[in-house]
């Protein structure tokens, strides 16, 4: 086929040259973590293949989940490889974005105008939180259950708590609740968000490099780089401590020392100390706080403010882990 | 009065905005009642085993439809609760030595009779009614 027919029936190599010179604009001078936002971006292409496989064998029962996990690990050739993979990208996408949204806050790219791109990317930050929490509910093991109980309750004091649990109580409803989350509503609310947060950082620029002529290949260079780096790291995390499954909830019972996954544990720690119906306050707290910061125009307070959250919130999970 | 061309098509265009809402909203209107789940019968009731089979101090979990309750013999009368601790849904767990039901998640502790000792709770346990059968069998349920 030649490639001028290609070329003129889908524009692939114009739309490919225009992709390509929006990356090879100049970078700005400060510009460390520059490339968080795309390795997020890769982490998160992997979550989406990995997840698409386990997809195949998994099935979201209160009774037959933990079994088709364990299915997948121990009989599924690769199984434990795709699973594990798929756990450990989790982890490192939610510490990427973290870290992502901590660089951004720092510099104050938050400001005007980036305002639409950073709340686009609270919402993301947000989805990215949803999909580890529903995630970790699947498996049906101790921590699922725990999870999905206390997601419910948190729900219940904001009134709704039945759009959780899918019934009166937390039992297989809440299962497939999480399930049609986790595969569906999040990662096609992610895939839309992120188009509409490239779209407003390539409409913006990179903030410090708006007015920079010229073209470079730092960023797809450094961009590359660092996902390779994080894709090593993966491959290490994955192949050398393969992702561990819990034991399969006990019906009657909560097990003893259940705990969340890390980014969870300030919370988890936190709701130990307050009455019940105190608990969405943990988290409308910090949102409020990210939702309002483009309109606060003091910079040191806003940094301060921002410290002090993050080292109550290290606190809070080194005690949780800890507890 | 004479009627422009572009008060025409402002008007047209009006009305066919105003039109796609009122399609969106009637297409959208029933996804919140569809996401918010039926009530469903509950189960009534539930036999959970012999009364003199349970030992004073000790107490036995029971699948009570989609809940869990707990029946216990605190020494002197039998009590039987919902098992969901209060505080965030966790289940509470009996602690044959102190005589307490506890729960694992953030450490609330509640009475044999329900009320609550001592961490993060939002009141006593639900307690669930209960009858003891003519064969002596413990039957929770209205
Ligand atoms: C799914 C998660 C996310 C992905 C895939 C993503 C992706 C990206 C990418 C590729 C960039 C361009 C370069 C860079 O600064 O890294 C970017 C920039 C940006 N992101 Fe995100 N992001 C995510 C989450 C967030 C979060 C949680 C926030 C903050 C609440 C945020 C706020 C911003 C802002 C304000 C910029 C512009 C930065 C500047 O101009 O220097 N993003 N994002
Ligand atoms: S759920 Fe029981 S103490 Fe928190």
């Amino acid at each position: 086929m030649r490639v001028g027919w290609i070329e003129d029936r889908t524009g692939a190599r114009q739309w490919f040259r225009s992709v390509r010179a929006r990356l090879s604009r100049p970078l700005p001078l400060k510009s460390a973590g520059i490339t968080l936002g795309s390795v997020a971006l890769f982490l998160l292409f992997l979550q989406f293949v990995s997840g698409a496989l386990l997809t195949v064998y998994y099935v979201p029962s209160w009774s037959d989940a933990h079994d088709s996990v364990a299915h997948i690990v121990t009989e599924v050739r690769f199984g434990w490889l795709v699973r594990s993979v798929h756990v450990w990208s989790a982890h490192m996408t939610v510490a990427i974005v973290a870290l992502h949204l901590m660089r951004v806050f720092v510099r104050g790219a938050y400001a005007r105008p980036r305002e639409a791109t950073w709340w686009c990317g609270v919402l993301l930050g947000s989805l990215v939180a949803g999909a580890a929490f529903t995630g970790q509910a699947l498996p049906m093991d101790e921590e699922a259950t725990g999870g999905m109980a206390v997601a419910a309750s948190f729900a219940d004091s904001v009134g709704a708590g039945a759009l959780v649990r899918g019934g009166p109580y937390v039992g297989q409803a809440t299962l497939s609740r999480m399930f049609a989350a986790h595969v569906v509503f999040i990662p096609g609310s992610l895939l839309l968000l992120i188009t509409l947060h490239l779209a407003l950082v390539g409409r913006h620029r990179l903030q410090g490099a708006e007015t920079m002529e010229g073209s470079s290949s730092a960023f797809p260079r450094r961009a590359a780089l660092s996902c390779s780096g994080a894709l090593a790291v993966l491959a290490v995390l994955a192949v050398a401590w393969p992702a561990g499954l819990g034991s399969e909830a006990d019906p009657l019972g909560t097990a003893e020392h259940v705990k969340p996954m890390w980014i969870f544990l300030p919370i988890y720690q936190a709701v130990k100390g307050i009455p019940a119906w105190a608990a969405p306050l943990l988290l409308a707290i910090p949102a409020g706080f990210l939702i309002l910061v483009p309109f606060l125009p003091w910079r040191r307070p806003v940094l301060a403010a921002g410290a002090v959250l993050l080292a109550a919130a290290v606190a809070l999970g080194v005690l949780g882990a800890m507890a | 009065m004479s009627v422009s061309g572009s008060d025409r098509r402002a008007f047209l265009d009006t009305l066919f905005f105003t039109s796609l809402a009122a399609v969106a909203v009637a297409v959208l209107a029933p996804v919140p009642f569809f996401l918010l789940p039926p009530a469903r019968a509950r189960v009534r009731r539930v036999i959970v085993g012999l009364a003199a089979e349970l030992r004073p101090g000790t107490a036995r979990k029971f699948a009570y439809g989609e809940r869990v309750g707990v029946v216990l013999h605190d020494g002197t009368a039998l009590r039987v609760f919902d098992a969901r601790c209060t505080h965030q849904g966790c289940k509470v767990n009996w602690d044959p030595n102190g005589r307490f039901l506890s729960c694992p998640c953030h450490g609330a502790a509640f009475s044999s009779t329900g009320e609550p000792l001592r961490g993060p709770h939002d009141g006593p346990l639900e307690t669930l009614p209960y009858r003891i059968t003519a064969s002596g069998e413990i039957e929770v349920g209205e």
